[in-house]
């Protein structure tokens, strides 16, 4: 191919993405750097006289060092984005296996096991919120009759049980995402390995092991670095739940974010705060494109 | 000729109606409020009868009522300040008044309130909505919390319905004895929430026992013995099982109105809320009462009730407001017509905060003469300011520590100090 050619084409190439470009960097570079900005500076809404003023490396020291409430936050939400992702995977597994399965009526189970992904997240939380609640909630009523628990609890009050609490909540929520995926991913799987394995005597786990979870390797390392991200970013789900309490036992970097910048008005310690997450954030995202192993395409 | 007379005449017509337009045009005043959005209060249908009767009265004025939820009111008009687009009057409790104040977004009212107004409001009530130094509110009912009690179960608990507890040795016996008429029923229920405005409810106890946050140097002494034995004070109603740590304010009233709880930390509000609660409305008014703070063993022996914290209801106007003027009318008007603060106190229990208005016969009850009593006795946590919000959700977290996660007393309130003092160097 002639030089000339290759490089107008390469213009053309230009051109197309540069609209995109330009909104990516007007919508998310710009509130990007300006908030990496603003994390060096003091700036209090309550204290305009002072304005912004910009204190170096002040408010990553004070979070790092002198405010135990970062690293609480920081395992809070490990602590939250594994849990929620762990089981949201096990249960949109479990149903995927079963929906791969010859069963009748599938079409309407696969909508029906859907619906709380397509529900939005407030609806999803006030729900929960009605489930959890302790004087009368049906989870309670349940559990009691059930007799699995004597009294009925404060779930989200609890130390001990508002962590789980959400975590169920936020599961329930995503669990369809896995489920969708996984699901596809199954379809791909050649039917000649079952039949091969069925007339070899394999037993469902031996399936399991040596022909389902080898073949969606890839799907499963994609979409749990993908759900771990997504809850690393949730607020709605737990904000409505629980505000991060009790103490601080379910305070996620999100919602201290949004207490330190919305509610105590200190944006700029929000700002550094926000900061120090993407870099968390930076690091998930590095693993997940280096999975992906993107450039190395056939 | 015959054109040129046409084309005078449309320029003529086009000024005119363009001189005119401005002239009918009418001056929009915008009000956010949660008064306008709680259903239970019992306020939005005052609400909108003020908001008819005000714009007959004032033909050239609009208003446009815009129901705000209470709990997003400080974040929500904070943002609109920053973004320079606030609302020309909001509804703001005075607890957030300081740090809207220090935001530099709202007009000071010095100048608009009139001799005769000053003179007909009580001067609590004037010095409530004044924050950095500067009058910047106009207090809209004068709310001082007050111990929201339960008649009937006080009575089966074996006290006397009409005779609350008025020391904090009777309190006691009267929680435990209203827990001990069943399972299902408690005794009092305080508001443990980590949100700063239940550090705002925990004062008329540290009072009672001698704490404060803040001494009036501005030193942090919450973990002084005096703090350490209200917290401990309020363990034990936990351990007790006299108190469910795990109720949310909204929550409380619900059980409240189902009977089950004796004594809650209410205003004067709560009347239209129980009504909206209960199914028998009206009706259930004369099962509860509201009675003053009782009084600890730290109160001076001149003070008859424990001391009270205020929420009281407080009308601002913003700084980048375009119909101050109206907007002051709208104020001005909403606590000052006899027609429209009977029927808000008729259906919320919100009491008119200017005196020649308390002299209506409707006023003259025995729940108007307790919340007035208590007014009187009403004062301001020392730690108000600026940053009393971080202040407050760190009290907050030390007593859920407490209470909760079993953590002693002591060094949960050592712990506070610590980030509060840390908190307040940066």
């Amino acid at each position: 191919m002639p030089i000339g050619k290759k490089r107008s084409d390469k213009r053309l190439y230009f051109l197309l993405i540069l609209p995109s470009v330009t909104i990516l960097i007007l919508t998310i570079g710009y509130p990007l750097i300006n908030g990496i900005i603003l994390g060096f500076h003091y700036y209090r809404l309550t204290d305009p006289t002072r304005g912004m003023v910009f204190n170096g490396l002040q408010n990553f020291r004070m979070l790092l060092f002198e405010n135990r409430i970062f690293w609480i936050t920081l395992y809070r939400t490990f602590l939250y984005c594994l849990g929620s992702t762990g089981v949201s995977f096990f249960f949109g597994f479990l149903i995927a296996l079963l929906l791969y399965g010859p069963i009748r009526y599938r079409g309407f189970f696969r909508s029906l096991f859907l619906l709380p992904w397509v529900i939005p997240s407030t609806v999803v939380a006030l729900l929960w919120l009605w489930i959890f609640n302790p004087q009368y909630g049906i989870l309670n009523f349940l559990l009691k009759d059930l007799g699995l628990i004597r009294q009925f609890q404060s779930w989200l009050i609890n130390p001990n049980l508002a962590m789980p609490s959400v975590i169920l909540a936020t599961s329930w929520k995503f669990f369809p995402f896995f489920m969708l995926m996984l699901l596809a991913g199954l379809e791909t799987i050649p039917k000649e390995l079952f039949e091969a394995s069925t007339i070899d005597g394999a037993t469902f786990l031996q399936r399991l092991r040596y022909i389902i979870l080898p073949s969606l390797k890839e799907i499963i390392i994609i979409v749990t670095i993908l759900e771990i991200i997504w809850e690393f970013q949730n607020f709605t789900i737990i904000w409505i739940l629980t505000k991060g309490g009790p103490v601080y036992q379910t305070t996620t970097m999100g919602i201290q974010i949004y207490r330190t910048a919305f509610r105590n008005y200190d944006m700029g310690m929000g700002a550094a705060l926000g900061s120090l997450s993407l870099i968390v954030m930076l690091i998930f995202s590095l693993t997940y494109i280096k999975t992906l192993k993107f450039g190395e395409g056939d | 000729m015959k054109k040129s007379r046409c084309v005078i005449a449309v320029v003529l017509s086009t000024l005119i109606f363009t001189l005119a337009v401005p002239a009918l045009a009418k001056t929009t005043v915008s009000f956010y409020s949660w008064m306008a959005a709680e259903v239970t209060s019992g306020g939005i249908s005052v609400l909108q009868e003020a908001e008819k009767k005000f714009e007959e009265m004032h033909p050239d004025i609009d208003i446009e009522t815009v129901p705000l939820p209470y709990e997003e009111t400080p974040d929500q008009l904070a943002i609109m300040i920053a973004a320079g687009n606030p609302p020309d009057i909001t509804t703001v409790d005075v607890i957030w008044l300081e740090q809207l104040a220090a935001m530099g977004g709202l007009e000071p009212l010095s100048g608009y309130f009139s001799e005769e107004l000053l003179k007909d409001l009580f001067p609590s009530s004037v010095n409530l909505g004044k924050a950095q130094g500067e009058q910047y509110a106009l207090v809209w009912n004068d709310n001082p919390n007050l111990l929201c009690y339960n008649k009937v179960l006080l009575e089966k608990a074996g006290f006397n319905p009409d005779q609350p507890p008025q020391t904090m040795e009777d309190f006691d016996q009267a929680i435990a004895a209203i827990a001990g008429l069943g399972d299902d029923i408690l005794g009092i229920e305080l508001n443990m929430s980590k949100e700063s405005f239940s550090a705002d409810y925990l004062h008329p106890w540290l009072w009672n026992f001698g704490a404060e946050v803040f001494d009036q140097e501005g030193n942090v002494i919450l973990n002084n013995p005096a703090g350490v034995k209200t917290i401990e004070w309020v363990n034990n109603l936990v351990k007790n099982k006299y108190m469910d740590p795990g109720l949310y304010i909204r929550e409380i009233r619900v059980i409240f109105a189902q009977e089950k709880l004796g004594f809650m930390l209410e205003g004067p509000w709560i009347r239209g809320i129980l009504r909206g609660l209960n199914p028998r409305q009206e009706e259930f008014d004369k099962d509860w009462a509201l009675t003053p703070i009782p009084k600890g063993p730290a109160i001076p022996d001149d003070v008859p009730y424990g001391y009270s914290n205020p929420s009281s209801h407080m009308l601002v106007l913003s700084k980048a407001s375009k119909s101050k003027e109206a907007a002051w009318k709208y104020m001005e008007f909403l606590i000052s017509d006899p027609e429209i603060t009977k029927s808000y106190y008729q259906n919320t229990g919100l009491i008119p905060t200017r005196i020649s208005l308390l002299n209506d016969p409707l006023y003259d009850d025995p729940f108007v003469r307790q919340v007035l009593n208590q007014t009187e006795y009403m004062k301001k946590p020392l730690g108000w300011g600026p940053r009393w919000g971080r202040v407050g959700e760190i009290v907050m977290a030390a007593v859920q520590e407490v209470v909760l996660m079993g953590r002693d007393v002591q060094s949960a309130l050592d712990e506070a100090v610590r980030q509060i003092k840390i908190e307040l160097s940066m």
